[in-house]
């Protein structure tokens, strides 16, 4: 059969008509939101266009309302002020600890589990809270967390442990900022640990067994095993692992949302964006916020999509 | 340089016997294979050698060493698998150093014995190619230096040849026999493949069902088989089996079948007397059956029905029916022989085999004839 060099875009039209429209549309908007102040719930392009600029109006002391091109400002703001300067470095902390904390405890336990008889069960087991809604998960923390003040009794299980221990309740959500920020982490730990253990298991598991007795026989320690040939082997999936966990971890918001709101030091940049949006109706500085998340995710969705292409390439 | 001991060694998997009671002793420098068909157990006993699977019962000795707790890293020894297990993210290089740089030999050592161990193999040129660069032959080659580079007790070999190709193999067979001859260090070498046993080892250990059979070398397995297992599975076609009974005739001892009739010579009887009386199996090896003369027809040949004829160019393969059992024969090329055909065919005097039906145990072996005549004459000289 003849095929025209238009016919295979006729088949992919639809996929970029969709993305188009859902996905490239709105980034280009609130990209240019974001250069915007003072934009109304009911904005158009044409008010956008003429919008006069912020500082001249600002200099003129004018009354007059609507959308003013503020040029840099809204990302000025995001990197000065103390809210969104908190969220940065909340984020810039998640993604550190949260990142590295999934991934290395994913595959020790892929690895210890591998040795273990009931390792379905106890995969399972990790893998569970993957099931539940990060809302969900949050509220079922924060009776972990809750906290009282030492003369009631404690309904939140690690205050109640702790006393029972003799010691102190803590306020696990209010005490700024390593304990309430890890605590939250620990919740995101807890759901996303048994999706990399999953996926670094089935990795470990298609390393040929032959080559780690190879190894022992050449005479390496279970140490020297894993450092020599199980790492360097799994190094392309716990690439792809680690950048997946980044991007998820750099979008963190239900759970902030959730539990603290972003009280306390605790704040995020989604949430923080969020709260620009539908608490402040503040659609320039939260675009910006947004096109400021989207440039952080970037080049690990690059990373992961080159490392895509190398493996077709292999194929 | 080592003995390698097996004790009464037996491993369970569960409620699986893998290997039964095995006892083996390899000899200082020496070349064992062990042979036998999937599943016999013989890659298990290696394992157990190596350290990778526990001992169920009995002991496993490395020198003067009992290694049954010893974890594979300290029992000084080197393996080649099946499938080479070079570590795909390491050159070639580094494969074979590997192993030196864990016990923290001085790098300018590591150079001198990995280069010379390449050379040794001939793959001196690719030292720095990762093993996907590599053919079969050669990545082969790398998994056999990575093992001699560290200069082992032992040798341990996994059917190391079995993912090369016919060509290949005989070579790499040859390749492997040299090495042992330069190196003489105790080999334990597992294959399923009876020809590369009996052109590679010193002795041969034949295993079935994890139970040792026969431990001896390539030439009296041959020409001794201690049971029907290693008569049948040690040459290629294999042995024929007649179906006889034990009887007396004339005060002499006769194997009587269905159309033929063995008398067993005096000077071996004395073996076979407890048998009479009994079923009992003859063994004759087709390269062992000749065409007999025209219009004899003495009470030891076998007229079979030609079912298959195998002209091979060298010599020529016939199976046929003797009363419902199948009998192969090796014979002459420029016999003209064809499907259908009746042939009278004439063993060889001294190379049958008797055995017991019942336990498949070799109640004598004509063959002894031979050694008899021999000692008479060293005697005489």
């Amino acid at each position: 059969m003849r095929t025209r060099p238009w016919t295979p875009w006729l088949y992919v039209a639809p996929a970029l008509l969709v993305l188009g429209f859902y996905l490239v549309y709105p980034a280009m908007v609130t990209i240019a939101l974001s250069f915007y102040e003072r934009v109304p719930i009911q904005w158009s392009l044409g008010d956008l266009l003429r919008a006069p600029s912020c500082s001249a109006l600002k200099a003129e002391n004018s009354p007059q309302r609507g959308p003013c091109f503020a040029g840099l400002a809204n990302y000025e703001r995001i990197f000065t002020e103390r809210s969104t300067q908190i969220a940065l470095r909340n984020n810039v902390l998640w993604l550190i600890v949260v990142t590295s904390v999934t991934v290395g405890l994913g595959l020790m336990l892929a690895v210890l589990l591998d040795r273990v008889r009931y390792e379905s069960l106890a995969k399972s087991t990790i893998f569970m809270p993957m099931a539940i809604s990060f809302v969900g998960a949050g509220i079922i923390w924060k009776f972990m967390y809750a906290y009282r003040p030492p003369i009631y009794p404690q309904i939140g299980l690690l205050n109640a442990l702790r006393v029972a221990l003799g010691e102190a309740p803590i306020a696990w959500l209010t005490q700024a900022p390593w304990v309430n920020n890890l605590a939250l982490m620990a919740v995101f730990i807890w759901i996303w640990t048994g999706y990399c253990l999953v996926i670094l298991s089935a990795a470990y598991k298609g390393i040929d067994r032959d080559l780690l007795e190879a190894a022992r026989i050449d005479g390496a320690n279970e140490w020297q095993v894993f450092r020599h040939v199980v790492l360097p082997t799994l190094r392309s999936t716990i690439v792809v692992v680690a950048t997946t966990m980044t991007v998820f971890t750099l979008k963190v918001f239900d759970i902030v949302y959730v539990m603290t709101n972003g009280n306390y030091e605790t704040e995020v940049l989604a949430n923080a964006m969020y709260k620009q949006m539908y608490s402040f109706w503040n659609f320039g500085l939260a675009s910006a916020i947004a096109v400021v998340l989207f440039v952080a995710v970037l080049p690990f969705i690059v990373i992961n999509i080159r490392r895509f292409l190398e493996q077709e390439a292999v194929r | 340089m080592a003995k390698v001991v097996l004790k009464n060694v037996t491993k369970r998997f569960g409620s699986l016997t893998a290997v039964r009671n095995v006892s083996l002793e390899v000899e200082d420098g020496e070349f064992m294979v062990l042979v036998g068909p999937s599943g016999c157990g013989k890659t298990t006993i290696l394992r157990m050698i190596a350290g990778l699977e526990e001992v169920t019962e009995g002991e496993i000795w490395i020198g003067d060493r009992l290694v049954n707790d010893v974890p594979p890293k300290d029992r000084d020894i080197a393996m080649v698998f099946q499938n080479y297990a070079l570590y795909p993210h390491m050159t070639v290089y580094d494969n074979i150093a590997f192993g030196l740089k864990l016990r923290r030999v001085p790098k300018p050592e590591i150079d001198r014995r990995v280069r010379q161990a390449a050379e040794m193999l001939g793959i001196a040129d690719k030292l720095r190619a990762k093993p996907r660069e590599l053919s079969g032959g050669q990545r082969q080659r790398v998994a056999v230096g990575r093992a001699i580079v560290r200069n082992p007790k032992v040798f341990l070999f996994d059917e190391p040849l079995s993912n090369l190709d016919a060509k290949l193999r005989v070579k790499m067979r040859a390749e492997l026999q040299e090495l042992h001859h330069r190196l003489k260090t105790t080999t334990v070498y597992v294959t399923h493949d009876q020809v590369e046993a009996m052109t590679l080892g010193h002795r041969v250990a034949v295993l079935n069902h994890g139970v040792l059979q026969q431990v001896d070398t390539p030439q009296r397995l041959y020409d001794f088989p201690a049971n029907v297992f290693v008569a049948g599975f040690i040459g290629s076609p294999a042995m024929n089996f007649l179906p006889a009974k034990l009887t007396e005739t004339n005060g002499q001892l006769v194997a009587q079948g269905s159309s033929f009739r063995f008398t067993i010579p005096e000077a071996i009887a004395p073996k076979a007397e407890g048998f009479l009386g009994r079923d009992v199996v003859v063994g004759i090896r087709p390269e062992h059956l000749q065409p007999a003369e025209p219009g004899d027809d003495g009470p030891d040949r076998l007229t079979i029905a030609v079912k298959v004829v195998e002209p091979l160019g060298s010599e020529l393969i016939v199976y046929g029916d003797l009363d419902g059992v199948e009998v192969g024969a090796r014979l002459d090329p420029s016999l003209r022989v064809q499907v259908g055909d009746k042939l009278t065919l004439s063993p060889q005097p001294t190379k049958l085999h008797l055995f017991d039906k019942e336990s498949e145990r070799a109640i004598l072996h004509f063959q002894e004839l031979e050694e008899k005549a021999r000692e008479e004459k060293e005697r005489v000289a």
